[in-house]
């Protein structure tokens, strides 16, 4: 399966240990409660690499996951970029792309083609406590 | 002239620590092609798409201190901020560069916003460029790790080379370096006096020529040794203390002694450098060579050469600093390192952590009376002397922290006389 954006790439990327598998639940700081395209752009989409500290060029063809919320609160409530994100809860399965995790962080490479606003929200009969459940609604934290 | 390419200090540092990693290293440690150490934590895209972070230059040791958890990362920004080391570094598009550039314009009071800060909990947990996770570290009594030196001052050999190897040395020059060599080691004589007796007046050792080997170009001396303290072999363990330490130490742990060793004056380092200074202006090398007073069968030997001529930009740093200002406070907190053998103390106040050495009377008494111990981790309440060191505007440059008394349990108290803790 190629990756999305695979053509313009660095060389050996995404790297060799990063390998298909589901997590989940998983978190996301999201625009809105309600996910978009835009939360799942990375900074090739978004056209920032140019004034992002140069480190790891593959790195910015991923996206940001956590696999708790304390982690993703950690991030939000730090840092003034976030603070008015959504921990919204998901999940990721094998069709999605390629992960490495470190600790709680994982950076996911999508295929190509791979929707995640219809992808990422938690199936309808898991319900996780404080959230509205299920759909493109997504499921929201407040920690 | 060519012109130099304006650094961008976010982008063209290496980065050598991400504590914070999400879509892009959100929190990191760059550092320059001069080993100079950057603390960058990104605030916000602005509406016009400038990146703002909080940027500032930082120590190894802060640095080390962030690394071990031995101070909240809060603590140490609105340290600097409070300190005016904290900048606004805006990373913006310049249509004529047709490339991103910073600027950077100083976090004063009417820029500053708490917003910005990380929360005062935060706290690091994983190095995403290392790949280790953040422990907090407590050090605690470790025994001749750094085993002291300890060498006769009654026949040692002092050996100058040029980079030929050339046994020859103008004699003007020899004259100059050894009355240097007798100035930085009277200096040192001096200083150790001055902590057995505060009115005591400089020292003058007289250094005697005992022979002139015939290989390389080097001279025996003895320091001539008439009083009772075993003065001379004192000073010249201190004297390859300190060579030892330009000799084997990075610029950034030799910048730290120097500023923390509360061992050697302003005057000794002064005099040490213009030694050092000359025996590199003359590209030179000096190596001190003695008998060991653990082992006489063997030789202490150091030397100051070509690799160690950088290290010099350390003591002449140092050497711009100038004014000292003592004051002593009482401490409450917790004792959480302490090292008998290497004279290092570390205690966590919650707002501040104090590391630093015993004072000599009190380290004199610790390595004396077998009796007394410390209890790490555990509260500890101290007489903490401050000693700051300001450059000629007033600016704080380094604080140095002596521990001057202290009581643990509640119950005893070490101080001049000596109390069983």
């Amino acid at each position: 399966m190629s990756y999305n954006f695979q053509e313009v790439m660095p060389p050996q990327c995404p790297p060799a240990q990063a390998q298909p598998y589901e997590r989940f639940p998983v978190f996301r700081l999201c625009f809105d409660q309600k996910i978009s395209e835009k939360d799942f752009y990375n900074h090739h989409e978004l056209g920032t690499i140019p004034k992002r500290p140069k480190k790891d060029l593959c790195g910015y063809f991923a996206l940001s996951f956590n696999t708790t919320i304390e982690a993703s609160a950690y991030v939000r409530d730090n840092f003034k970029e976030f603070k008015e994100r959504k921990i919204v809860a998901g999940k990721i399965i094998k069709t999605n792309g390629a992960m490495v995790q470190k600790k709680d962080h994982i950076n996911l490479w999508l295929y190509k083609n791979v929707n995640m606003v219809q992808s990422f929200p938690l199936p309808p009969e898991f319900i996780l406590e404080g959230s509205e459940n299920g759909g493109q609604e997504g499921t929201e934290f407040n920690t | 002239m060519v012109d130099k390419k304006e650094l961008n200090l976010i982008l063209d540092y290496e980065i050598i620590h991400i504590f914070v990693y999400y879509d892009f290293p959100l929190f990191f440690i760059s550092k320059s092609e001069n080993n100079d150490l950057f603390l960058n934590y990104f605030v916000e895209e602005k509406e016009n798409e400038d990146d703002l972070w909080l940027h500032a230059e930082i120590t190894q040791g802060e640095l080390d201190k962030l690394y071990k958890l031995q101070i909240k990362t809060y603590d140490f920004m609105i340290g600097l901020y409070g300190s005016e080391r904290l900048y606004h570094v805006y990373n913006c598009y310049d249509d004529e560069k047709k490339g991103y550039v910073t600027r950077k314009v100083s976090v004063n009071g009417e820029k500053f916003d708490l917003t910005e800060f990380p929360t005062p909990e935060f706290a690091l947990k994983y190095d995403f460029e290392t790949d280790m996770e953040l422990v907090e570290l407590i050090e605690y009594i470790i025994d001749e790790v750094d085993a002291p030196i300890q060498v006769k001052s009654n026949r040692f050999k002092l050996v100058f080379k040029d980079i030929y190897n050339s046994h020859d040395m103008a004699v003007d020059m020899l004259l100059h370096s050894l009355g240097q060599f007798n100035k930085a080691i009277c200096s040192i004589a001096s200083d150790i006096n001055s902590k057995i007796d505060e009115t005591a007046k400089n020292i003058t050792l007289n250094m005697k020529i005992e022979a002139i080997p015939p290989s390389s170009f080097g001279l025996v001396l003895k320091i001539e040794q008439d009083d009772l303290f075993e003065l001379p072999d004192l000073t010249l363990d201190k004297f390859f203390e300190l060579m030892n330490d330009i000799q084997t130490k990075p610029e950034s742990v030799l910048a730290e002694i120097i500023a923390s060793d509360s061992d050697y004056s302003i005057r000794t380092i002064k005099d040490i450098n213009t030694l050092l200074q000359n025996i590199k202006k003359t590209n030179y090398s000096l190596s001190i060579q003695a008998p060991s007073r653990v082992n006489e069968e063997v030789d202490e030997v150091i030397t100051f050469g070509r690799e160690s001529y950088d290290k010099l930009d350390v003591l002449q740093n140092y050497l711009l600093k100038t004014e000292n200002e003592r004051e002593i406070i009482q401490v409450v907190g917790n004792l959480i390192s302490i090292n008998t053998s290497r004279n290092y103390f570390s205690i966590d106040t919650q707002e501040q952590i104090f590391s630093g050495r015993m004072s000599t009377e009190l380290f004199k008494e610790v390595k004396q009376n077998d009796n007394i111990k410390f209890t790490v981790p555990s509260e500890i309440k101290a007489f903490i002397e401050i000693e700051k060191i300001t450059d000629i505007l007033g600016n704080i440059l380094a604080e140095k922290y002596i521990l001057k008394e202290f009581v643990q349990d509640n119950t005893l108290t070490v101080s001049e006389s000596s109390v069983l803790v």
